[in-house]
């Protein structure tokens, strides 16, 4: 039997841009056009000589990406045995599996989450969020993937989008051991489980269907939603603060669908039709109730992020590809137990049959990854364009342990860290990546994070 | 690959001690757990639901179960509210989004026939019920985008037919028509937003149907536009309870009581008759509301698929969690019989059993910890061994000796709390304690190891002796005492809630466990002693009644529940007195008087 996930099939074709884009242009992208059934990554002609910014001048913004999988890691066959950067470091047997994107890959162990709380709850708290998990079991602030997006994704028809492969669950209480991503306190985000209906969100919508003559549909959709605004608006105004919250919510939500209006009217965004991608190739889950992590599943979901981000619909994303504590289904891969109740929590010695379901899991997301890297992205690839932050629950499953957390970091943020290093900085607190983060992309933050959370420094050794 | 064959064991690994709990954990599960509220300022999570489970996983597991005494007071509804032992407040009024179920149902009550409904985003699953998830949590812009998509979907279906639109709008002028319009948004926005629009709100509506029919020459159009609006707006997609605006209210309104009433019987927005009385002032009286409870109770109109009332439907499902049937994981080489339609029937029999006993023969819900009445199709009565034909549920009596005893030992509540490949007494114990008698188990701490100790090479133990550890070590009993002997009286029921006598590993099961202290033979004796406990009575009108208000309590709810159980008759729950009671009380409607 092969654990090998299939190879990277995945055509991209090439758009060709047809006049002088401006800033502005990108998101209009051809208008009037009729659509030619290209799509396109991002090509020189676009950009300016050095292919590192717009012709215009406006630099290209990094994208950003979480890639979430659940029971945590095998730390002795998951911490590399060496650290440094280049060829100072080796791949860890865990590792192993990430050899072609190295270059891209910053392994960084020794951090504990140290917000405090309850097992399977307290390391997506810590590791996502930076703050200790409510009294509901719920994050009590917005996830690392709300608060990059709220900096860098507010000017793209989709601020982030929200995919997953698997959806078995611990079936528990709390919503963080149910969610890898949360807007704010109480507010978790689902991620999108069906490849169909991602697709027809992001292809199949009149944003990349611009239409001859008066879009009357656009029009009265404005008007309606701006009327709905002017309700929560007068709303808004006579509720405490918790529904208040509660309400911006929603008018965010508002808000985005009259982006993606306004993009349909000028023209629909750049190139991104749907043509180029076969909806037959995207495999529609109506309820896969036993969450298996499927390697069509997964495939789609990457070919649908990579494409989102290549064609600036999106540019923060979250990958779940497993819940927190996931019950993950193995059986396509022979394994009939269930690898969070008989193997994370009971196998013993160092984990064998539990190491190869995580060998297979990782495999899934070096298939993100690769396609990142193979994805043309103005002067490089969009795998060093961005950073992908890839975290678990907890460090070893079977004590809930939250010290010596597994932390990947792909991509290079457009040359901003070193990549192919493994740092390891035992005691440090996990908030400390995450702050290194939140000032990558602009935050401009002193401290970060909540309770045990709070930290007033990143980690430098990984930027250029 | 050879990989693991059930039973599932393995050979080889380390015995480890279990390492000491911190004293915080140490004292969750003496504390009493019962005092609602009272751990709420615990924000570190020690006060979640959870179970502590040791058999093979450490994680909570009580899905979607809404368990009291956790959380801060007056969180529910935004704000804090002080709290005093002589008087304490009521909670703040909010907001409450419609679940998914009560959003179609309405679209379907004001619109009509709208096909099969567009799917939109679902309540997020916390600590609480899935009520109280309701108006604390926030719809994502995903939610956003289904909402306008559900809207589209369900008024292409209405304005696909000229004149049906034309019904719905009230007249059928091709230019923009003011009084039409006028009188369109008055009448139906009043059945969307469950009360008399404002003169602000049709100024509002009027325009925009105004700039639509101008820009597109089609008065349907602007028309449907309002529509859509109206169906979007907060006013419709949220229960608002904030009282009288402008006005220090301690209550909410007549028409916000009306929605209260109609949610909780009938699972969906308040009909005219409602609305009516609402605006007369009726429903500011006892006896006003009285006349219209008894009036739904009378004659539910709404019914789901079952022919039963969708409010029971809605009360039930998220009492007992009844959705997690859906999320269930099982082998299906072990457990090849999990059907759809077999866990379709496993939750259609809970809700037919609980609407048999609280709206026919006596109607006292504590019945169901002890009916041996079930209700059976052909494949939910080959798990149960009772012989019926066909797909349709019938009602049935469970065979004798065979030790079950009302929804305790229901396929559906005992497979939803078990794993994928086995029983779980932990996870089952957990959830009977959280649900039924409002004693939360905290998670375990991180970094102890949760699992079992393997027994040696060759011997086999039963799970009874395997989680012997619980007990054993004082650390673990301490909350495992609450769960495990009542977990272990259940192992005569498989992971599908099916009867046997012996386990997997062949040897005889002792079904033998304690409840409150008082020790039973067979799991058929813990209903009458579920029954007779008082804990229990008032847990379940705990639940009702925080149910009925989505609110986490505080303790000015305390004080309801306490006054509400102590009016009912001894040692019962008669179903339509409790929601009598309940609906006709002042006390249910209070809200503090917040100054936004």
């Amino acid at each position: 039997m092969s654990l090998a996930p299939p190879g990277w099939r995945f055509e991209m074709t090439f758009c060709i841009p047809r006049k002088a884009l401006s800033r502005r242009t990108m998101l209009r992208g051809f208008a009037g056009a009729a659509a030619v059934g290209i799509a396109l990554p991002r090509l020189g002609a676009m950009l300016n000589g050095n292919g590192d910014a717009y012709a215009a001048g406006d630099p290209l913004s990094p994208r950003f990406g979480v890639w979430f999988w659940g029971n945590g890691s095998i730390p002795e066959v998951w911490v590399p045995g060496s650290t440094g950067v280049g060829e100072s470091w080796a791949l860890s047997p865990q590792l192993e599996v990430y050899a072609p994107v190295r270059e891209n890959l910053t392994v960084i162990t020794g951090h504990d989450v140290k917000v405090g709380g309850s097992a399977h709850k307290e390391g997506p708290a810590g590791a996502l969020s930076g703050r200790p998990q409510n009294g509901q079991g719920n994050y009590a602030g917005p996830t690392i993937d709300h608060m990059i997006a709220d900096l860098i994704g507010g000017d793209s028809p989709f601020k982030a989008l929200h995919v997953g492969v698997s959806r078995a669950t611990a079936n528990a209480a709390g919503q963080a051991i149910n969610y890898a991503s949360s807007s704010g306190e109480n507010t978790p985000v689902m991620p999108e489980y069906d490849a169909r209906a991602l697709f027809d969100r992001l292809f199949a919508h009149e944003v990349n269907s611009p239409t001859e003559g008066p879009n009357h549909r656009a029009f009265i959709r404005g008007h309606v939603l701006d009327a709905v605004r002017e309700d929560i608006h007068s709303l808004n105004r006579r509720l405490g603060a918790e529904d208040a919250r509660r309400l911006e919510q929603h008018l965010e939500g508002i808000n985005e669908l009259q982006l993606r209006i306004q993009a349909a009217e000028d023209g629909g965004v750049e190139a991104c039709s749907q043509e180029s991608l076969n909806p037959a190739d995207f495999p529609e889950v109506v309820q896969d109730l036993e969450g298996s992590a499927g390697e069509a599943q997964n495939l789609a979901m990457a070919q649908l992020v990579t494409y989102a981000l290549s064609c600036d619909l999106t540019k923060v994303f979250l990958f779940q590809h497993g819940r927190p504590a996931a019950h993950y289904d193995m059986s396509n891969i022979g394994i009939n137990v269930d690898v969070h109740d008989n193997l994370s929590h009971q196998e013993g010695g160092l984990q064998p049959i539990l190491q190869t379901a995580m060998q297979y899991w990782h495999n899934q997301g070096r298939v993100l990854m690769e396609m990142l890297q193979n994805t043309p992205d103005g002067d490089g690839n969009l795998l060093e364009n961005s950073l992908v932050y890839a975290t678990s629950d907890v460090s070893f499953g079977r004590t809930h342990s939250v010290q010596d957390y597994p932390i990947l970091l792909f991509g290079r943020a457009r040359g901003a860290i070193k990549g192919n290093q493994h740092v390891r900085r035992p005691g440090a607190n996990v908030s400390e990546v995450l702050l290194t983060l939140l000032n990558l992309y602009g935050a401009n933050l002193t401290e970060f994070g909540g309770g045990g959370g709070h930290v007033t420094s990143g980690i430098s050794e990984i930027l250029v | 690959m050879n990989l693991l064959k059930k039973p599932y064991r393995i050979s080889a690994r380390f015995a480890s001690p279990m390492i000491l709990l911190g004293a915080s954990v140490f004292s969750a599960c003496t504390a009493d757990l019962r005092a609602p509220g009272g751990s709420g300022d615990d924000r570190n999570g020690l006060s979640s639901s959870g179970d502590g489970d040791g058999d093979g996983d450490g994680d909570s597991d009580v899905a979607g179960v809404g368990a009291m005494g956790s959380g801060a007071p007056g969180t529910g509804g935004g704000g804090t509210s002080t709290v005093s032992p002589l008087a304490p407040d009521a909670a703040r009024g909010g907001l409450r989004r419609l679940t998914p179920a009560q959003y179609h149902r309405a679209l379907t009550d004001l619109l009509g026939n709208i096909g099969e409904p567009y799917p939109i985003e679902g309540l997020p699953a916390g600590a609480e019920l899935l009520a109280v998830s309701a108006s604390t949590t926030a719809v994502t812009t995903k939610g956003v985008e289904d909402f306008e998509k559900a809207t589209d979907a369900a008024l292409d279906a209405v304005f696909a037919d000229a004149t049906r639109g034309q019904e719905l709008v009230g007249c059928a002028s091709a230019t923009w028509d003011a009084p039409c319009a006028t009188e369109f948004i008055n009448r139906f926005g009043r059945r969307a937003f469950r009360r008399p629009i404002t003169p602000e709100e049709l100024t509002r509506y009027l325009g925009l149907g105004e700039i639509v029919t101008t820009e597109t020459r089609s008065f349907t159009d602007g028309a449907r536009a309002i529509t859509s609006a109206l169906l979007q707006s907060p006013h419709f997609l949220y229960r608002v309870e904030l009282g009288e605006p402008g006005v220090a209210e301690t209550s909410l309104t007549a028409f916000e009581k009306a929605s209260r009433i109609s949610f909780l019987l009938w699972g969906v927005t308040p009909d005219d008759t409602l609305l009516d009385a609402a605006a007369s002032g009726a429903l500011d009286t006892k006896d006003g509301r009285a006349t219209q409870v008894a009036r739904l109770l009378q004659a539910p109109d709404q019914s789901n698929s079952l022919g039963l009332p969708n409010g029971i439907d809605d009360l039930a499902s998220d009492l007992l969690a009844l959705d997690s049937v859906f999320m269930m994981t099982r082998d299906t080489e072990l457990f090849p019989e999990l059907t759809p339609t077999l866990r379709q029937a496993m939750r259609d029999e809970m809700v037919l059993l609980f609407q048999d006993i609280a709206m026919n023969g006596s109607e006292d819900l504590l019945q169901l910890f002890d009916t041996r009445t079930t209700f059976v199709n052909e494949e939910l009565g080959a798990l149960y061994g009772i012989d019926v034909t066909g797909p349709t549920l019938q009602k049935a009596t469970h065979p004798d000796g065979v030790p079950r005893s009302g929804i305790l030992t229901a396929a559906l509540i005992l497979s939803a709390h078990d794993k994928r490949t086995e029983t779980s007494p932990t996870r089952r114990g957990a959830f009977i304690s959280s649900a039924f008698s409002c004693v939360v188990i905290p998670d375990p701490p991180p970094g102890i190891e949760t699992a079992l100790p393997e027994p040696p090479e060759g011997v086999v133990l039963s799970r009874r002796e395997r989680l012997g550890d619980h007990v054993a070590n004082p650390v673990c009993a301490n909350c495992h005492d609450l769960m495990d002997p009542v977990g272990l009286s259940l192992e005569n029921f498989d992971a599908l809630g099916r009867y046997r006598t012996t386990d997997e590993y062949a040897l005889t099961i002792d079904a033998t466990g304690e409840f409150e202290g008082v020790p039973y033979g067979t799991p058929a004796e813990l209903g009458p002693l579920m029954r007779a406990s008082e804990q229990v009575r008032e847990c379940f009108v705990r639940r009702i009644y925080s149910y009925a208000t989505g609110r986490i309590q505080n303790e000015f709810d305390s004080v309801q529940v306490e006054r509400l159980t102590g009016a009912l008759p001894a040692g019962q729950i008669p179903f339509r007195q409790l929601m009598t009671d309940l609906l006709t009380s002042d006390e249910l409607y209070e809200i503090s008087s917040g100054t936004p």
